[in-house]
């Protein structure tokens, strides 16, 4: 059961309707089987690992609060915690990487990466003492398993949502209308970035990346912006729907991007951009390697461990630790000419505050991120060099001669691509200066909000790439 | 107190009003938004059918072979029989089963001819297929049955249909709720997609049936010889078979088995004759069997095909007669022509017939030309130029022959022309003049009048009624021209006057 797939659509209402009929005090059981449910039918044989998982680290939080008085003892319960996750995140996700393919990965289970690193965040939380060991394993199983986020995120704190998913609170949520539609509309939200801009987007990503030598340097700089766009949806489309469907449940989960590619600096993206993990790595290895208490040099270092660690995580290939090396680069480089930078502009009179520099700096970041992309998005040496390649040969103009209609979406698809880019940026800048769109609509008068609402679900089931997909040539009339 | 908990509850009244209207609402927003982007073909082919079902005496199921070979419009005109070609593009006898199965629930047919081409094939979900065929194949086979399936609303039959013709789970979904696959079309609709009464004008469907006009100047005609042996098990094909013909015993319902003609056919095909007809024979139904080369008479591949699989207009005509004549005479299904309850298959059958003359007139193609006028019995006046090229095309003579009813035109083939053929209807029955060599006639009564008929290699001329003044032949403009046709009307009123042009080279 995928997320963008009709059985989630009536997943979610089932659960919705028995989690609101059920008496109050079963609506975190509710949780927890619409959590294993969901997971099991990705693949019921990693149900036993995420069951394993919460046990094991339910068990080792309240060992750990016992032993929390013996700094040793404690410190030890940790370090076996942390490493039995990150060795089971290894064996499954990194061990053909890491062998150099002498031993197959086994099919990574699901949101590993999610759920191992959101058991690792809360030992250390219980270790930090920030929160204490859950006793209640229904709810500590709930914290893992949360259906909405387990597949791809946002990676929750366990202080975060811990005491959302207690009994006593769970039996305070009551069916507010207001809320549920406030959810439905950033689920909206997130299908819409996910089905019709990002799954859209990828026909023309997937076309020019799968032969970029038959396209033209102009199409593959326009692809490589593209792709950027992509990711952005397909990621935060993805955390939106997540998040609406907490909150469909009562649920508050933590943002997980902020218009990112407003961002005036790599150190500003990295603050909006998949903001649970950036925060992970800054809570959870950057400030435990010393951050930049220890000298200039140690914090250089320790970005780049991060960087590097954070490309890593993402997939196990070179090109995503070499992606997470450039945005530390990026960092370093951007921290070493901050001085002169300043310099530079009190020497030109340049008002760091003002929005002709601000924007020269968006599009700076936005470019340099943009290039990082094409290093995510390749699958080998010989296709990052054949892409580099074709940027040499620019012709403008092919952009505009119709080529662009032969990447596997029509006129009308493009446009609509097209459109909802410019969509999603104008939303972005409206969020960005403190206007919230849903909120704004919320506000209106029914027979103004019904019909943006219609409107939207309508676009979604038409233009959304889901479904079988229909193919017109498939459909040619052959009488024989 | 009371007045709070009375607010409360006219709030959540008022509240669950709301959600019950905006999501009511949403659904016919949806189920109209479903309807527009629905691909149509279905509709178009099976709209008809279910308007008239209640009058269906007769249904035709198989493949694009029988799509191709009966022409229910024609059955009606020739015989009065009300029937419906079900046949599907790709359908074997599984598939035959479910179409019928689903047919069920709209009428109760008196008769069902089922044809049974691919009788060997063992398997019966469409979308996998024997190995070694390829993923396309598989993409065709579901897009063709989605043209069978889609206009059907969701019903039990419908359901076991699917379940049963598809095996992959993802796949029948689209089946079941086809705005699954459709919604991608929001891209390429056309007015007929808003518009539901354009479905049936723009249907190149005649009451199920698809006409193919074009002829194979070159067709390869190749037919093993005859084998004995029927096919070695029983297939999924053949249960099917049997499951058909037990329902219409169930029923009462009269069943026909057919295996309509194909130019090229193997021992495979002959082996699901053998076997067709063997169990015709153990269930006691008619088999009519039109495959055997020497001894089928109803057909000439030569004209009659469209491809080596397929008969055009011309074969299906007499396939159609053929059928029908037995579904009259042997099975005495009832003539509804002079019934008053009928008036619909009549209009359907008018309407059919100036589509038909419509296209006739279209046509630039000289084989399709000559085609056409045998099949519609159309009044023609038909010229050829002495030493026309198109004398020596073997096509042109067989369609004269066709024609005429002589083999007048060999022999002005040997003389190199001219001929002229005159051909008009009466009352059904045709009229033939046909004239050879060089020749001058005066006063001969045709449908154009009292006319004088000049021929000569280098000129021609038909003068009508004593008018010297106009030429019905055009020897100034088109006086190079291989063929001239004139198509008539009722009245000998000219409708087209229709020249071949002078490169013409006919099937070289």
């Amino acid at each position: 059961m995928g997320i963008a797939s009709l059985e989630f659509i009536v997943f979610i209402f089932v659960i919705m309707a028995i989690y609101y009929v059920v008496p109050a005090k079963l609506k975190n059981i509710v949780l927890l089987v619409a959590g294993y449910v969901f997971y099991g039918s990705q693949n019921w044989s990693y149900l036993l690992l995420l069951v394993a998982a919460t046990l094991f680290t339910y068990c080792s939080g309240l060992l750990l609060e016992k032993k929390l008085d013996n700094a040793k003892k404690a410190k030890t319960i940790v370090l076996v915690t942390v490493i039995a996750n990150l060795f089971v995140l290894g064996w499954f996700k990194y061990i053909n990487f890491f062998t150099g393919g002498k031993i197959e990965s086994l099919i990574l289970p699901v949101g590993i990466s999610f759920y191992l690193f959101m058991s690792i965040g809360y030992i250390i939380d219980v270790y930090r003492k920030t929160v204490e060991a859950e006793k209640n394993i229904i709810a500590y199983a709930i914290f893992v398993s949360f259906f909405p986020i387990i597949l791809a995120g946002p990676i929750e704190r366990a202080g975060n949502m811990l005491s959302q998913f207690k009994r006593t609170y769970l039996m305070e949520v009551k069916f507010d209308t207001e809320k549920i539609r406030d959810g439905f509309v950033r689920m909206l939200w997130g299908y819409f970035q996910k089905l019709v801009l990002a799954d859209r987007i990828a026909v023309v990503v997937n076309a020019v990346y799968g032969s970029p030598e038959k396209c033209g340097g102009a199409i593959v700089i326009l692809t490589s912006i593209l792709y950027t766009f992509q990711i952005y949806f397909d990621f935060a489309g993805y955390s939106s729907i997540a998040i609406g469907i907490a909150k469909v449940f009562g649920i508050e989960v933590m943002e997980n991007f902020k218009a990112p590619y407003l961002a005036t600096s790599i150190a500003d993206f990295w603050r909006r951009w998949h903001i649970s993990l950036s925060s992970w790595f800054r809570d959870y290895l950057y400030i435990p390697l010393g951050g930049n208490r220890k000298g200039i040099s140690r914090k250089y270092l320790n970005i780049m461990i991060v960087f590097l660690l954070s490309g890593l995580w993402h997939g196990a290939g070179w090109n995503f630790i070499l992606w997470g090396g450039v945005h530390g680069l990026y960092q370093v480089v951007g921290a070493v000419v901050q001085n002169v930078r300043k310099k530079m502009c009190d020497l030109l009179h340049i008002r760091e505050e003002s929005f002709g520099f601000k924007g020269i700096k968006t599009i700076i970041t936005f470019c340099l991120v943009n290039m990082a992309w094409i290093l995510f998005r390749v699958t080998d040496m010989e296709q990052l060099l054949c892409i580099i390649k074709r940027f040499k040969e620019v012709w403008i103009w092919e952009l505009f001669d119709g080529s662009i209609y032969n990447l596997g979406l029509d006129k009308a698809n493009v446009h609509l691509m097209i459109w909802g880019i410019i969509l999603v940026i104008i939303v972005d800048i409206l969020n960005e200066k403190g206007i919230c769109v849903s909120k704004c609509i919320a506000n209106e008068r029914l027979w103004i909000r019904w019909p943006i609402y219609w409107g939207t679900i309508l676009v979604i089931l038409l233009c959304g790439m889901w479904g079988a997909g229909f193919n017109a040539n498939n459909f040619i009339y052959y009488q024989f | 107190m009371e007045e709070v908990l009375m607010q409360n509850k006219k709030k959540k009244l008022y509240s669950a009003i709301k959600i019950f209207c905006f999501f009511f609402l949403l659904l016919v927003f949806i189920i109209g938004a479903g309807k527009i982007t629905k691909r149509k073909e279905s509709m178009k082919k099976y709209a008809d059918f279910v308007e008239l079902a209640d009058q269906v005496d007769v249904l035709f199921f198989g493949s694009s072979h029988v799509m191709n070979s009966i022409n229910p419009v024609q059955l009606f005109l020739e015989y009065g029989i009300t029937g419906y070609n079900m046949g599907k593009s790709g359908g074997k006898v599984p598939e035959s089963y479910w179409a019928f199965m689903n047919a069920l629930d709209y009428c109760e047919p008196k008769c069902v001819v089922v044809d049974v081409w691919a009788l060997d094939k063992d398997f019966h979900y469409v979308d996998t297929r024997n190995e070694g065929e390829s993923a396309t194949i598989d993409e065709t086979a579901i897009s063709f049955l989605h043209d069978s399936l889609d206009y059907l609303p969701l019903s039990k039959n419908k359901i076991a249909a699917v379940n049963d013709l598809i095996e992959d789970k993802e796949t029948r979904k689209e089946f079941l709720w086809d705005f699954v696959l459709y919604h991608d079309r929001w891209s390429s609709l056309k007015e007929e997609d808003f518009r539901p009464e354009m479905y049936k004008a723009n249907s190149h469907y005649d009451l199920g049936s698809f006409t193919g006009y074009e002829v194979v100047p070159n067709l390869n005609i190749f037919q093993v010889d005859k084998v004995d042996d029927v096919l070695p098990e029983d297939t999924a094909s053949v249960q099917y078979l049997h499951k058909i013909l037990d329902e219409c015993e169930k029923r009462g319902i009269k069943a026909v088995i057919t295996f309509f003609p194909l130019s090229e056919s193997y021992e495979l095909d002959w082996m699901a004759t053998n076997t067709a007809e063997k169990i015709a024979m153990e269930r006691g139904v008619p088999f009519l069997n039109m495959l055997p080369h020497d001894s089928q008479t109803v057909i000439q591949y030569k004209t009659d095909m469209f491809d080596s699989i397929h008969v055009n207009a011309n074969g299906m005509r007499k396939v159609t007669s053929s059928v029908g004549a037995y579904l009259h005479e042997v099975l005495e299904l009832e003539d509804h022509r002079e019934d008053p309850e009928y008036i619909a298959w009549e209009e359907k059958a008018g309407q059919w017939q100036s589509k038909e003359v419509g296209k006739l007139l279209d046509e630039t193609n000289l084989y399709i030309k000559l085609e056409m006028i045998l099949n519609l019995n159309a009044n023609a006046i038909i010229f050829l130029r002495g030493k026309s090229p198109a004398f020596q095309d073997s096509l042109v003579q067989e369609f004269l022959m066709q024609l005429s009813g002589t083999t007048s035109i060999l022999e002005a083939a040997d003389c190199n022309g001219p001929y002229l053929l005159v051909r008009t209807i009466n009352d059904d029955e045709v009229e033939v003049q046909e004239y050879v060599g060089e020749m001058q006639i005066e006063s001969m009564e045709t449908i154009l009048g009292d006319t004088n008929y000049i021929a000569m290699q280098p000129f021609s001329a038909i003068y009508v009624d004593g008018n010297q003044e106009y030429n019905y032949l055009d020897m100034e403009k088109n006086y190079e021209s291989s063929v001239q046709i004139m198509i008539l009307g009722q009245e000998g009123e000219i409708m087209q006057q229709f020249y071949v042009r002078p490169e013409w080279n006919g099937s070289k």
